[in-house]
């Protein structure tokens, strides 16, 4: 609840208060926004306008060869496809994998429920950073079967598959869902597997919704880990090539500018299609 | 019920496990095999080429604890610490508390917050690096054009920590201010009510009310704060690659550097398990600390 109520908000002075509440966030709103138009601004900048003093807030003339130069220069499109090869690749292992580890612990509750859920989130205890060392030696030569799988799309895909936090998040919803439907289903007749695939899931339509998102999200910003299992850039993500790009000297700003627009519009536009479920989801199943 | 609820048979149990056996497998392999290969390469002077290496016992360890740059390290993680506090961990919370009062067009409001949240963060990043820029920036500009001089940011020793969270201050968490919304949502009515009936202004039930009733969220905030400040990397590592001078360069940081520019994986790896250490046993302290509360 609001902590100004209804009678006191029609009262000048709550009037009042409210009004400078709205002032102050409406004041706020270009701060947030401004890095998204400077960055497409500067985008459309040459090379020597981007680095002039004081900097132009627009382009003095809208030119596009910094662009068509950016894409020229550096196989963006090959970046951008391997990035949706990792969040397909990773969303298609995770969410299966732990959508079905939680069903089994809040529905089926096998024995020793209790320390297997222990042992799936206990990982979340660990940063991914600290992991990240022993992972990519473990990579390099796989044990018993000696692979290596650096260079290997697997190589980022198959560590990301096992994330504590999905489980816990399927969990939590999962124990929500009525146990009746098992016992009305187990009555039809269904065993486990239709169960899941045919009550549980289409009941559970939101928050695969948020944890799908969640995990993208979490793949597409990612630099760190990609760019020690990839050596070579030929897997490159998107994230990766403006990380080395930015650090080389290579690339002019207005070539940075283009590939952080690239990067940064694609998402967006995915936050403006789902942004109701995504912040629904974010309070339904955050920290309650 | 206490038919429907009959021991469960032996066709369930088997199914649980089935379910349960992807998830098994790829933890087992890919989370619990790491971290014991971590644990026992940090005690193996390690060689890529042949596995794992010659045993050293301690020695990495009494290695870190000898190093004046692991110190430094751990310094440069207090301190970003105390000033991610002071810069990015209260904005949210009355972003949160001014979006709550909002009566209409709370949901655009709230929208709008929440964008910088999807942006991909490198690329906030990158685009901050160059406002910093000394010469071309536009911090410097602004600066200038108030005739101040201008500043060497992410190149001054005592600034660069607080120019790297300064952009949390003016352009907040919005993932956190979520979270401490839906938690404001659930203030019951009667107790502003009833606060209200003994005379409580706005700022009383803001003191008395809300902030208490939200102080759990707060809390779990606090440690989840505490747990990515010391695994802080990728802030430091896009600005200044943990210059200048080792300034901001972070335990993690310092151990990927060791692994990325050194070829030192031992010593990235016990860097990497000590901070473990740490986090887990401020972690554990946390929670000892609010669970007697309760």
């Amino acid at each position: 609840m609001s902590v100004l109520n209804e009678a006191e908000i029609k009262k000048t002075k709550g009037r009042a208060l409210h009004g400078g509440i709205i002032a102050l966030l409406l004041i706020g709103i270009p701060f947030q926004l401004f890095p998204f138009f400077w960055m497409v601004s500067n985008s459309f900048k040459t090379s020597l306008e981007i680095i002039q003093i004081p900097p132009t807030l627009l382009p003095e003339t809208w030119n596009f060869s910094g662009v068509v130069d950016t894409f020229a220069k550096y196989p963006l499109w090959e970046n951008l496809w391997n990035t949706i090869v990792l969040c397909g690749g990773v969303i298609l292992t995770q969410i299966p994998i732990s959508a079905m580890a939680a069903f089994s612990l809040s529905k089926l509750k096998p024995k020793f429920s209790k320390t297997l859920l222990l042992f799936f989130l206990g990982t979340l205890m660990i940063s991914s950073q600290a992991l990240m060392f022993p992972t990519y030696i473990m990579l390099s030569d796989l044990p018993i079967i000696h692979v290596n799988l650096l260079n290997n799309y697997l190589a980022y895909i198959l560590p990301s598959a096992s994330w504590g936090y999905m489980i816990f998040l399927f969990k939590g919803f999962f124990d929500g869902l009525p146990n009746e439907l098992m016992e009305a289903g187990k009555i039809d007749g269904a065993g486990a597997f239709r169960m899941f695939a045919q009550i549980i899931v289409p009941l559970s339509k939101p928050v695969f919704a948020v944890n799908i998102l969640q995990t993208f999200m979490a793949v597409y910003n990612d630099f760190i880990m990609p760019l020690f299992v990839f050596p070579s850039d030929k897997l490159w993500t998107i994230m990766v090539r403006i990380y080395t790009a930015q650090n080389g000297s290579f690339a002019t700003w207005n070539n940075i500018m283009v590939m952080l627009t690239v990067a940064t519009i694609p998402i967006l536009l995915l936050y403006f299609a789902v942004q109701k479920q995504l912040v629904q989801g974010i309070s339904m199943t955050g920290l309650k | 019920m206490k038919l429907l609820s009959r021991k469960k048979s032996g066709n369930d149990q088997f199914a649980a496990w089935v379910f349960l056996l992807p998830a098994l497998l790829a933890f087992l392999i890919f989370k619990y095999y790491p971290i014991l290969l971590g644990f026992f390469i940090s005690f193996y002077e390690i060689n890529i080429v042949e596995l794992p290496g010659k045993f050293v016992g301690f020695s990495n360890y009494s290695r870190a604890f000898a190093d004046p740059d692991f110190y430094a390290a751990l310094r440069n993680n207090v301190e970003f610490w105390v000033i991610g506090l002071i810069l990015n961990f209260w904005p949210p919370i009355i972003l949160a508390l001014l979006v709550n009062e909002v009566r209409k067009g709370k949901t655009f409001f709230r929208m709008t917050y929440f964008i910088p949240a999807v942006a991909p963060s490198i690329a906030i990043l990158v685009l901050w690096k160059y406002i910093y820029s000394p010469d071309y920036g536009l911090a410097n500009a602004i600066l200038n054009y108030f005739h101040l001089p201008g500043l060497t940011w992410l190149n001054d020793v005592a600034l660069v920590k607080w120019a790297m969270y300064l952009p949390g201050l003016i352009i907040s968490g919005g993932m956190s201010m979520v979270i401490y919304m839906a938690s404001l949502n659930e203030v019951p009515k009667e107790m502003y009510e009833s606060a209200m009936i003994d005379g409580a202004g706005v700022a009383k039930r803001i003191w008395h009310i809300t902030l208490p009733f939200i102080m759990p969220i707060v809390k779990v905030m606090f440690i989840m704060d505490l747990i990515n400040r010391f695994n802080e990397a990728a802030v430091p590592l896009v600005y200044t690659g943990g210059g200048p001078v080792g300034e901001t360069t972070t335990l993690i940081l310092y151990a990927l550097k060791s692994a990325m520019n050194n070829l030192d994986y031992s010593y990235a790896i016990t860097l990497a398990n000590i901070a473990f250490v740490i986090i887990f046993i401020i972690t554990a302290l946390q929670m000892k600390l609010t669970s007697r509360e309760k």
